[in-house]
């Protein structure tokens, strides 16, 4: 007899830790049409600042990234300071 | 000039990017600049009566003064521009914008801005000026290089730094905000506590006015979020959800509101909200009775995303603290929300509608002392404190029994790992690790790569289909399958339980249930790199649930699991 390992979650009573769910899991069908339970994708550190992170977002290509007060591009050069909070972001388009 | 908005609740800067890709575009002695052969004299009157302007003297023929730089886009036409004024000699003074091919300009005494234009893609190029006879003497002046045929209005540079940033400083732009922020119709626009949408100047991040704003209407509570789908801009408020339009309004807000497009349902919390291409997924509530959900916004229809199992858990935390991301990586468009409070991240896969629950290893406690490591992975630690299927990260013992692993079979001093090798004595250490939260705060994805921020180490990571590990060496990727009975709740006997799967060289622990998750058997590990990866002789249940967990660094891809 064969069980497919692709639960939805499920819980009785908001406890996280019981019945049946996928941890770090995610399903994934192949050519064949067949449903399979895979490992996340992982985190890999690109790079290191310090602070809380205060959000990330793209401009032009570039990756601007706001840690504590501090804003940076993505190879490391720090570009401004503004505030240790977390931010929002829009973008004009001219 | 682009600009990108910047905004907490309490303040708001714009960012630009300047357009020039030269660097100290004014300071030609910089060593930014390469000198051929070229001596500079600097104080010279500029173009604009001040004296930033160099002399460059040719000390041989064909003299250069050139900057390299490194360009992305792709093929475009890019024009190189400087000011230049002949001071003595008559020879050829030529402009570059590639690098190799050399434009000739009749350069006059009087102060003229000159370009050349090339096309050009992702390279690292010399651009610059040549004077091709010995002796003769210009001046420059406010050099600049950017994409395009015409050169547009002069910009000075410093550092290699392109991007500038300033406070919004307007009296009239709001004191406090609630989160998020819309570009739409050349305006931003915020939201106030209050509910009152105001928006910018056209195309002018720093210009707001105190009179063009809006009321958000259908309800009173406050303000939550700030979001858009499609042409609408949508005010999220605690109890409704309320849709505005560019009706082009000559006084006030140009904004009115879309009639008959408002929804009882209010935002949970400010930091649920995520905009995943358009769409708007956020933890919502209602007035009518206690109780939260994912919803997700395209246009003005909005659907239910969760399940009640996660409406569960969503109801169980007070929403202190609480992040969300989205994210494409390979075939997953992933909706992540953590709940810090509770410590439980959990994930929708838009792709198939599936819940799952993501989490991140931390270290448990100190290190303890490993004196040996037997031949078939009984680990003597004296009073190690690991319990079955604990995560433990052995070291410094042998290349046979480093490594990340589950515990099973714990005596007070001893338990096993999931290697075998040469016997090990000596001292290593044997790391526990928990599983928390998965600690990302935002994610973005820019240059082709998912980029992912932590919440506090300052950590910027990426976040790869092609790892199988997080950076602290693990991903704990566990399955837990529902109660299987097959139909009936009579006593039935259990020869094997494979696991059918990719076949990998690593293994797998499982362990399973038979009273409704209360008590688990002991983990098993399972060779996934065998024909048949099973354990066997699991005796009699009613209703059995299975859990499977790995731990190594490996792509782990299971289908079923096969029960005899």
């Amino acid at each position: 007899m064969r069980f497919t390992l692709i639960p939805q979650l499920s819980t009785k009573d908001g406890e996280a830790n019981k019945n049946a769910r996928m941890t770090n899991t995610l399903a994934e069908r192949n050519q064949t049409g067949a449903v399979f339970g895979c490992v996340r994708p992982g985190l890999s550190v690109y790079r290191s600042f310090s602070g809380a992170g205060n959000g990330i977002v793209e401009l032009n290509g570039d990756l601007l990234a706001f840690f504590a007060n501090k804003v940076y591009m993505q190879d490391g050069t720090e570009i401004a300071t503004a505030a240790d909070t977390y931010f929002d972001f829009a973008q004009s388009t001219l | 000039m682009k600009q990108l908005f910047i905004k907490s609740t309490v303040a708001a800067w714009y960012l630009t990017e300047t357009i020039n890709k030269i660097v100290y575009s004014e300071d030609f002695s910089n060593a930014a600049w390469a000198k051929s052969n070229i001596t500079l004299t600097s104080g010279q009157t500029d173009p604009n009566a001040g004296t930033n302007a160099f002399k460059a003297t040719a000390t041989a023929n064909d003299a250069t003064l050139l900057q390299e730089i490194t360009l992305d886009g792709g093929l475009l036409n890019r024009v190189f521009s400087i000011y230049v004024k002949r001071i003595t000699g008559t020879g050829d003074i030529s402009l570059t914008a590639n690098g190799t091919t050399y434009e000739a300009k009749t350069i006059t005494a009087l102060w003229a801005r000159y370009d050349v234009t090339a096309e050009v893609g992702n390279e690292t190029i010399n651009v610059g000026i040549k004077i091709s006879t010995s002796g003769d003497e210009v001046d420059v002046a406010f050099a600049q290089y950017e994409n395009g045929i015409f050169p547009s209005t002069y910009t000075a540079t410093t550092t290699t730094n392109p991007y500038t940033i300033t406070q919004i400083t307007d009296a009239d732009y709001p004191a406090n905000t609630a989160r998020g922020v819309v570009f739409h119709s050349g305006r931003f626009f915020v939201m106030t506590l209050a509910g009152e949408i105001y928006q910018s100047a056209l195309e002018d991040a720093a210009t707001w006015s105190s009179l063009e704003f809006i009321q958000s209407q259908s309800d009173p509570s406050d303000g939550v979020f700030l979001a858009k789908t499609q042409n609408y801009i949508v005010a999220l408020k605690e109890w409704s959800t309320e849709y505005f339009y560019d009706a082009g309004n000559a006084v006030g807000s140009i904004l009115s509101p879309v009639q008959n497009a408002t929804h009882q349902i209010g935002c949970a919390s400010d930091g649920s909200v995520q905009d995943f291409g358009g769409r708007i997924i956020f933890m919502a509530q209602t007035r009518s009775g206690f109780g939260r959900s994912i919803q997700m916004i395209g246009g003005t229809d909005i659907k239910k995303i969760s399940t009640p199992n996660v409406e569960k858990i969503l109801d169980a935390d007070d929403l202190a603290t609480v992040y969300s991301w989205c994210a494409q990586v390979g075939s997953h468009a992933l909706y992540g929300i953590t709940l810090v409070t509770t410590g439980v991240t959990l994930v929708y896969d838009f792709v198939t509608q599936q819940w799952s629950f993501f989490t991140y290893l931390q270290t448990n406690g100190a290190a303890k002392t490993v004196t040996a490591i037997s031949a078939t992975g009984t680990v003597t630690s004296t009073a190690h404190g690991l319990s079955d299927g604990g995560i433990v990260n052995i070291a410094n013992t042998t290349a046979d029994f480093n490594g990340w692993h589950i515990v099973t079979n714990v005596t007070a001093n001893t338990f096993d790992i999931q290697a075998e090798g040469t016997a090990f004595s000596g001292t290593g250490s044997a790391q526990a690790y928990t599983e928390t939260y998965f600690p990302v705060v935002a994610s973005v994805r820019a240059e082709g790569r998912q980029y992912m921020q932590d919440a506090s180490s300052g950590k910027l990571f990426e976040f790869s289909q092609d790892a199988y590990k997080d950076d602290v060496g693990a991903i704990a990727a566990r399955i837990r399958t529902p109660k299987l009975d097959n139909g009936e709740s009579g006593t039935k006997f259990m020869a094997s339980a494979e696991l059918v799967g990719d076949k990998i060289a690593s293994r797998a622990c499982i362990r399973f249930t038979d009273d409704d998750y209360a008590t688990y058997s002991g983990f098993r590990p399972v060779d996934l790199s065998v024909s048949r990866s099973r354990i066997r002789r699991l005796g009699k249940f009613s209703r059995r649930s299975f859990e499977i967990l790995h731990v190594k660094d490996a792509l782990f891809r299971m289908e079923a699991l096969e029960i005899e």
